[in-house]
């Protein structure tokens, strides 16, 4: 069924190019401008996130958990002012992680599935961020906050904040598994089944981040190869295809309840809408 | 009505569904990684591996490995059966391969115990750090499995829902479950 | 005979959970009415609900049982009851922030940890800390039900999809959760006051760092609730435009708290004007005008109620 049928009266094409003209043309105009709001939103978090946790902060790749109680202390003394400052801009944009966790739950909405799928997503992924990230940040500002502080507190607020931060993967398993599960059972074809799997992937490194919790040093600690670097680089890629995806999704998107559109089907729909009403 | 669709397009590629190969592939190259840290680590420091390799008992991995092998000879005669349109023979066939599995893990889990009791944990030293690492992944493998098998069944039992795209799906998974348990048993219990 | 409504609404149009696509023939608050009056059977067509407007779709030449459409029924939906606590939650809150003692005057960071110690080992001081702190575990999550309300609102306004309300219902879940952090390190610290001072210090700046800095939940809510306010695009608007200007200008004076941890005194210091005074006069304004805005919104939701089902009964 057409949806287009509440279009406000507005021109039929949008300006061209990316100008901030044809931005707020979008904002103004575009049926899905909720949608791409949420869509720029995670782009830039990602952004903030990449710059902040790996160049300023340095706390990703997270530092070896071996050092002893005098490296601890040398390792926030260099880190001070990037960990303050870092920090701080997290604290104002960490919010934009909302906005993310309604797109993907909104996805489930679009899926054929029961919505209790959207709900747990929103519902896990809403509070994971709190023991999942902000707990790092918060005992790391502390942290660095008073350099004079006793040294063997400021080494047990080390091991407090990246075994929090590594350890609690638990909440990011089972939302993927969730995804995953309406992905492979939805039958609107609104995210490809391969992402479904890699969903499973994603949750089975998430597993493998455990050991972290047990050794100090070695591949399974929090910064080993294996407990750090391989779930690193396939949480990496999960992401990128999910930014993908979700972009997809919102182009294919046409309001309805059934299957999605293919892309290519729906730029022709689109572009033969526009001919029609441009006449 | 999508499956139909799309099997009508993949059935001439690949049996099951193509994104299930997608995530296989993708999974063993996840665990390349994995084997290869531990080639790696082992040639760094061979006496921390090597003395310790030699309490693995090889029969015990010989006759997991059979036992796994014969669980995916039961699934391919499911899938072949389901082919043939007969399900009833097909559901045997795929409880038959949820039966194996089960024996296999209970293997596993006793040899788990064993070690364990001999002193050789999951802290104790380098080597059966990676052992119970990369069993235990495994058998997580294992467990996911059944669920698999699961669906399977589940798929066979109505004539509503049976779906030949996804009982070759649900098989090749398990294939590689088994795929990767026979390079862990090469790596970890014959390579001395 | 009862009157049967005959409504023909076209499933594909108002299935899913748009609101604003519904064929104008249709009052979606009179399908609501409809709905939520009684026992609405199922005839052949599928009937769908949509999550957020209660909407109901039924075919038409359905038989509506057991309602007299003569009187409409106003459903109790206790939204002004969950207002109304909000006074008391109100209350709370602002005795137990005259009662702390650390907030009046705000405790600065420049203390040394035998001051702090000293400060939670005063007999004067811990009482009031303790019942203060035990207070305020109550208000920050009964904060809950009343941003709830706002999340309901914005189902409410014109928007194609739920998105923006998924969104602040997820902020809504962080930072009453984040204050609590706040809270227990508050409670841990003046439990056991004899302890050495360094550890009771810590407790104190974890508690203080949490309090002033975790501001990103709250900016999130009020910019996508300014957002939402902006893309409501209807004759009457749930929430008049300064809401979102005002959310935006909220927003903006909650920013300077999160740079709290590179002072120890001046403005940015948790003790601060901008980290202090500015974020927390921000935020019981924003409760204060959001309460009063949400009063008049539920208000004229449920005069427009009223008036639909007035007119489906002279229909």
């Amino acid at each position: 069924m057409t949806a287009a049928t509440t279009r406000s009266a507005s021109p039929p094409a949008p300006p061209a190019g990316r100008s901030l003209r044809a931005v707020g043309w979008h904002l103004r105009h575009n049926p899905k401008r909720e949608l791409w709001v949420a869509w720029w939103a995670m782009v830039v978090f990602y952004q903030f996130f990449g710059v902040i946790f790996f160049i300023v902060t340095r706390t990703q790749p997270p530092p070896n958990p071996a050092l002893d109680v005098a490296s601890r202390v040398q390792w926030f003394h260099d880190n001070h002012d990037g960990l303050l400052i870092g920090f701080a801009i997290i604290f104002i944009v960490l919010g934009m992680t909302a906005p993310i966790n309604a797109l993907i739950a909104y996805s489930m909405r679009r899926m054929s599935v029961s919505p209790a799928f959207g709900y747990a997503y929103l519902v896990m992924y809403s509070l994971s961020a709190i023991p999942g990230m902000l707990l790092l940040c918060i005992v790391l500002t502390v942290g660095a906050y008073r350099p004079d502080r006793s040294p063997e507190l400021i080494s047990w607020l080390y091991d407090f904040a990246f075994l929090s931060f590594v350890g609690t993967m638990g909440v990011f398993l089972i939302g993927s598994l969730v995804w995953m599960t309406a992905i492979l059972i939805d039958t609107n074809r609104v995210l490809p089944k391969w992402f479904g799997y890699l969903n499973l992937c994603n949750a089975l490194t998430e597993v493998v981040v455990s050991p972290a919790w047990i050794f100090d040093r070695g591949v399974f600690a929090w910064n080993g190869l294996i407990a750090w670097w391989i779930n690193m680089v396939v949480f990496a890629i999960y992401t990128g295809a999910f930014i993908v995806l979700l972009k997809q999704m919102i182009q294919r998107e046409d309001f309805g309840t059934g299957p999605l559109p293919d892309l290519e089907s729906r730029r022709h729909s689109d572009e033969s809408t526009a001919s029609t009403e441009a006449r | 009505m999508t499956q139909i669709k799309d099997s009508a397009r993949h059935t001439r590629v690949v049996p099951g569904q193509p994104d299930m190969w997608a995530f296989v592939l993708f999974e063993a190259l996840i665990f390349t990684g994995y084997f290869s840290v531990y080639l790696f680590n082992r040639a760094q420091r061979p006496d921390d591996f090597l003395p310790y390799q030699a309490s693995l008992d090889l029969r015990i991995g010989v006759l997991n490995t059979v036992v796994l092998l014969l669980s995916s000879w039961s699934i391919a005669r499911c899938v072949e059966a389901a082919r043939a349109g007969d399900y009833r023979k097909a559901s045997l066939k795929a409880g038959l391969t949820a039966l194996f599995g089960v024996v296999f893990f209970v293997i596993k889990a006793s040899e788990w115990v064993h070690y364990t009791a001999q002193g050789n944990g999951v802290t104790s030293n380098e080597f059966f750090n990676y052992y119970f690492f990369l069993t235990g992944i495994h058998c997580l493998h294992l467990l996911i499995g059944f669920v698999v098998l699961a669906v399977v069944i589940y798929q066979l039992r109505s004539p509503l829902r049976r779906s030949q795209q996804l009982i070759e799906t649900g098989a090749t998974y398990w294939h590689t479950v088994d795929f990767l348990w026979v390079l862990i048993f090469a790596l970890l219990y014959v390579v001395r | 005979m009862h009157d049967r409504p005959q409504l023909t609404i076209d499933i594909g149009l108002v299935c899913g959970s748009h609101q604003r696509s519904v064929d104008d023939a249709v009052d979606r608050r009179l399908v609501d009415r409809l709905a939520c009056d009684g026992a609405m059977s199922v005839g052949r067509r599928q009937v769908t609900t949509i999550e957020g407007a209660r909407m109901h779709v039924v075919g038409g030449n359905e038989t509506q049982r057991g309602v007299d459409p003569t009187t409409p029924r106003r459903r109790v939906d206790g939204e002004v009851i969950l207002l109304g606590a909000l006074p008391f939650v109100a209350l709370i809150w602002v005795s137990a922030f005259l009662l702390f003692p650390g907030f009046t005057p705000p405790m600065s960071p420049m203390m040394t940890a035998d001051q702090v110690a000293e400060f939670y080992r005063d007999p004067d001081n811990l009482p009031r800390i303790r019942y203060s702190m035990i207070l305020f575990n109550w208000f920050c999550v009964a904060l809950i039900p009343i941003l709830t309300l706002i999340v309901v609102q914005i189902r409410r306004m014109a928007h194609r999809t739920p998105i923006l309300s998924y969104a602040v219902l997820g902020c809504v879940a962080g930072g009453p959760t984040l204050f609590l952090i706040a809270n227990v390190c508050w409670l841990l610290a003046a439990y056991r006051p004899d302890r050495a001072p360094e550890l009771t210090q810590m407790f104190n700046d974890l508690a203080w760092i949490t309090f002033t800095s975790q501001v990103p939940f709250l900016i999130a809510q009020s910019v996508l609730l300014a957002l939402a306010v902006y893309f409501d695009d209807q004759v009457r608007p749930v929430f008049a435009r300064w809401v979102g200007h005002f959310n935006l200008a909220v927003a903006a004076a909650l920013f300077p708290a999160a740079f709290t941890a590179l002072a120890f005194e001046g403005p940015l210091a948790w003790d601060g004007a901008l980290s202090f005074w500015l974020k927390n006069v921000a935020i019981a304004l924003w409760i204060v005008v959001m309460s009063a805005v949400l009063g008049v919104a539920i208000r004229r939701q449920r005069a427009e109620d009223r008036q639909h089902a007035g007119e489906q009964a002279l229909a």
